[in-house]
């Protein structure tokens, strides 16, 4: 019985890398949308306190809710960060589970 | 092959090694050791693979999606009502169903936030749940405070903007476990 295992643990990494790569994308476009939403919050509050339409009460409570806002999405980026590092741990296993199991019932 | 067949077969090559075709006549029985340790060892390894699954999110859950998109519904819903009031009757309004409908969006929040707690590996989803019922407080006491800016449309806009942003979170966050390969619908 011979493991060709360079080629079980290509493969895997090829399995994980691809498992990889939607979520990388999909946490690039995320950090691109979370900090334009966080920049167009910052000017409105800016340009309302200017014109005297905000109070610097409210200004200021608005302040720290959109650092709030800023929190849930930085979760929200570690959800796509976690599920991104499962999605490709679990396919780089199962891959070689699978070809270890594969040759194991070849040589049994 | 499942796990127990696997296993099965395991404990066949390890206790009968005669039931192996053999290939090397010279030495049989030392051939047959060296190609069981091997299978023994490979097999072991594929085990302890097959238990390296992690699971570091939770499962997607359509159930959270349709909460969070009832109270989305109800929050654009309370701002476009009080946006569509008259700035000077807007005060008043919230002694009546504008500010009844407060209390409404607020026991939806909670509710929200209790079924994501009650979640397995679901933090993040709990801080989002967490946060955008703080932020909901905040903004509601900032309605019935006495700042005349209170209730103008530049801070309507602002904390609708941002009650906007809790949400999309919340979404993109449930979204985002669909990725990690669990689902639930």
């Amino acid at each position: 019985m011979t493991f060709d295992f360079d080629k079980i643990f290509k493969d895997a990494l090829g399995a994980g890398v691809a498992a990889a790569k939607p979520g990388g994308k999909a946490a690039e476009d995320w950090v691109r949308e979370s900090a334009k939403a966080n920049e167009e919050t910052l000017r409105a509050i800016a340009d309302g306190v200017l014109k005297k339409q905000i109070s610097k009460e409210s200004g200021a409570m608005l302040l720290r809710e959109s650092a709030r806002a800023l929190e849930s999405e930085a979760a929200a980026l570690a959800v796509i960060i976690k599920a991104t590092a499962q999605a490709a741990v679990n396919a780089f296993v199962n891959s070689v589970f699978g070809a270890l199991s594969s040759a194991l019932k070849l040589a049994i | 092959m499942r796990k127990t067949e696997f296993v099965n077969k395991l404990v066949l090559l390890i206790v009968v090694p005669s039931t192996f075709e053999l290939d090397d006549a010279m030495n049989p029985y030392l051939h047959a050791r060296s190609r069981t340790l091997g299978l023994l060892a490979s097999a072991f390894f594929a085990l302890l693979l097959s238990a390296c699954a992690v699971n570091w999110v939770g499962n997607y859950d359509k159930e959270s999606v349709d909460r969070t998109t009832e109270i989305s519904k109800s929050v654009l819903k309370l701002y476009q009502g009080l946006m569509a009031t008259a700035t000077d009757k807007r005060a008043p309004a919230m002694a009546g169903p504008i500010g009844a409908a407060h209390g409404d969006v607020e026991s939806l929040m909670r509710l929200h936030l209790l079924r994501e707690q009650a979640r397995a590996t679901n933090t993040e989803s709990t801080t989002v749940a967490g946060s955008l019922l703080e932020s909901w407080q905040k903004f509601t006491g900032n309605h019935r405070s006495a700042d005349s800016s209170g209730l103008s449309d530049a801070v309507l806009n602002i904390e609708r903007g941002i009650l906007e942003r809790h949400l999309r979170a919340a979404f993109v966050a449930e979204e985002a476990k669909k990725l990690g390969g669990g689902s639930r619908s």
